[in-house]
């Protein structure tokens, strides 16, 4: 009777979550003043999409729209992504944002969007469907992240040497196209890969594989990342092993970590990217669509920097990191 | 007697018929209600929920995980636990996609599904040959099978499949999505399995007694072995509708799936220790399970508090099975 009772309670508090959660959602939805854009991510944690949001979030801010932003939980659910698009279609936002898992699987989604007459922009990335184009987009190219990692991987090992890889989550095509540019430029030079695996984004996960690396190759000379949750992890691999300086370490992104790490000596190059001005002129861009106007520029890429221990404390770091203590939705 | 010692009566009895009522079918009726319920509240609260549109949405996002949670029906009924399935999905997601591309569609899809139904021969023989525990088996061919697609793709999509598989998932036959008609066949060729079939009493047979079935004469391997292949077999099925809506095999397909399958067959009242339960209950698991989440991504809540929402409604239906057995064993 009592665990019945308490199945009873536990049912009730689940239903009246629910019906809070949506009451409250209502209201927050219901003070609109230009509408809403929506925003779809594979997910929404970490150094670079924290940024891109805050940058997104901030400017439809200004611009007098309320920001929606569905997040799939992570790159293995493309799947969920796809359903939050149609679902963002079905609430007839103004305009869509979104950086796809994988474009191949959005070309249906895509379809629908413009089919209902939604413009529908990148926000990180340069395309939003393989076959179906975009109203525009606001990104750094991923393949030049890998020609720049590129040339940093040459900078710190003029003489050659060996490198092991943290490519990135499995499946996740940023980071393929990274790479992919990155072994290109390196291709005939005396740099070698030694080893190259896939892991979850995930700082423990890059940690435990950089640990690996460590152990397997003693005598390795550079540790690349795919971004800035591999670097940490390899950084904090490196710091425990005791090999910050002798091995050098390079990877994409600076958020906060990262430039911790590099003032620790833990990172010696990083090719910063600029998400909160990518979201910025993401949103920019989706409000001169709403407005009917047509963006002077469709694709815009915005620039890359080298950041290096040497340059760390001049770089301007405003457009690169969201202010401390931001999250979506604050 | 005096007439309100007579009301009195009549309410007593009243108050009891509904009990009673309550106590046979509450099982049965109680998740429909949740979910007209939860329906109700979401058509209040978001204006879009009860649009066309997004019922076809809702439609079409559950018609994979229906197709993969009839077939957990089949292997929960022996007693069984299938957690491999978002695996299978993965890998027949691959396999169909390379098929696809090679092949052609019709031989590429058939591709996909035999691959499904050969990891359900798998299972049934680790668990019946090898005695290994199905939770133990199935958890570790999840891990061999997200290994192999992920091998097998190189850790990449693979796209370039026909414009005409990929909009397969947007094209509607009589109004109705054609995933979701998908997931309406699986679900009678369940339902006639299971209800009509001597391998269907079977299944009920050794989930609800073991050894009494295996005195009366049933071969216990052999359903249990044909239930983990049907298990794959839809699993594929759902696979191939997911794979037509991303249109690209995607290595890492399903992730959720075996936890939200387990919850909608759970919920939809097939007990955990087998032998009960029905696949229209789970066809109500999969509603609530669907316009849960598409209830909470209108009104724009996580993915981290819906994962939270759909765990907690899991335990709340596990508690609910356990009460139900245990009342049963003391009548």
């Amino acid at each position: 009777m009592r665990a019945r009772s308490l199945v009873g309670i536990g049912i009730g508090v689940l239903v009246a979550v629910c019906t809070a959660v949506a009451v409250v959602d209502k209201t927050a939805l219901a003070d609109t003043k230009s509408g809403t854009i929506g925003v779809s991510m594979p997910n929404i944690k970490g150094p670079w999409f924290t940024p891109v949001l805050f940058g997104i979030s901030d400017e439809a801010k200004k611009l007098g729209y309320d920001v929606n932003i569905q997040d799939a939980g992570g790159y293995a659910n493309v799947d969920k992504q796809v359903t939050q698009l149609s679902n963002l279609i079905v609430q007839k936002v103004k305009a869509i944002l979104m950086d796809p898992a994988d474009p191949s699987a959005f070309n249906g989604a895509v379809r629908q969007a413009k089919e209902a007459h939604i413009p529908i922009l990148g926000a990180g990335s340069p395309i939003v469907a393989s076959s179906v184009q975009g109203d525009g987009a606001v990104s750094s190219s991923h393949c030049n992240i890998g020609h720049e990692l590129a040339k940093g991987a040459k900078a710190l090992l003029p003489n050659g040497g060996s490198i092991a890889i943290l490519a990135g989550p499995p499946g996740a095509f940023w980071a393929s196209d990274r790479l992919r540019c990155f072994k290109e430029d390196i291709a005939g030079s005396t740099i070698k890969i030694v080893a190259e695996q896939t892991s979850e984004q995930d700082v423990a996960a890059a940690l435990s594989l950089a640990n690996d690396y460590l152990q397997r190759f003693p005598n390795l000379d550079l540790l690349y990342g795919a971004d800035d949750t591999y670097g940490i992890g390899i950084a904090r691999a490196a710091q425990g092993a005791g090999k910050c300086g002798k091995i050098k370490i390079l990877f994409a992104v600076l958020g906060e970590q990262a430039e911790e790490m590099m003032k620790a000596g833990c990172a010696d190059y990083v090719v910063a990217q600029q998400p909160v001005l990518i979201g910025r002129l993401a949103a920019q861009m989706a409000d001169e669509l709403i407005k009917g106007k047509q963006p002077s520029q469709k694709s815009i890429e915005v620039p890359l920097f080298a950041v290096t221990p040497a340059n760390l404390g001049s770089v301007n770091k405003t457009n690169m990191q969201a202010p401390k203590g931001w999250t979506p939705g604050t | 007697m005096h007439d309100s010692s007579r009301i009195e009566v009549a309410r007593t009895d009243r108050r009891e018929r509904l009990t009673d009522l309550a106590r046979r079918y509450g099982r049965e009726i109680g998740l429909p209600a949740v979910v007209i319920i939860l329906m109700a509240i979401f058509g209040f609260t978001s204006d879009v929920f009860l649009t066309t549109q997004n019922l076809r949405n809702i439609g079409v996002a559950a018609a994979a995980l229906a197709a993969v949670s009839f077939g957990q029906t089949f292997v929960v009924l022996t007693a069984g636990l299938d957690l491999s399935v978002g695996s299978t999905v993965a890998l027949v997601s691959v396999v169909a996609a390379y098929g696809i591309r090679s092949h052609g569609i019709a031989l590429g899809v058939a591709e996909g599904i035999f691959a499904g139904a050969c990891v359900g021969i798998v299972n049934g023989l680790v668990i019946t040959k090898l005695n290994v525990f199905p939770f133990i088996a199935t958890l570790a061919m999840l891990s061999i099978l997200s290994g192999l697609a992920l091998n097998l793709s190189g850790g990449i999509p693979i796209s370039g499949l026909p414009d005409r598989f990929g909009d397969f998932a947007y094209d509607q036959v009589w109004g109705l999505p054609a995933p979701f008609i998908v997931a309406l066949v699986v679900l009678c060729v369940s339902h006639l399995i299971l209800q009509y079939t001597r391998f269907g009493r079977h299944i009920y047979a050794v989930g609800g007694n073991q050894e009494a079935a295996r005195l009366s004469g049933i071969e216990i391997n052999r359903v249990k072995v044909l239930a983990y292949i049907f298990c794959s077999f839809f699993a594929a099925v759902g696979s191939i509708v997911l794979t037509a809506r991303v249109a690209s095999g995607q290595p890492t397909l399903g992730v959720s799936l075996p936890l939200e399958s387990v919850a909608a067959v759970v919920l939809g009242g097939v007990s955990l220790f087998g032998g009960r339960g029905s696949v229209i209950g789970v066809a109500f698991g999969v509603a609530f399970v669907s316009i849960l989440s598409n209830g909470l991504n209108l009104l724009n809540v996580s993915s981290y508090t819906q994962m939270m929402v759909i765990g907690a409604a899991l335990i709340l239906a596990v508690a609910m099975d356990q009460i139900f057995v245990r009342r049963r064993s003391s009548e």
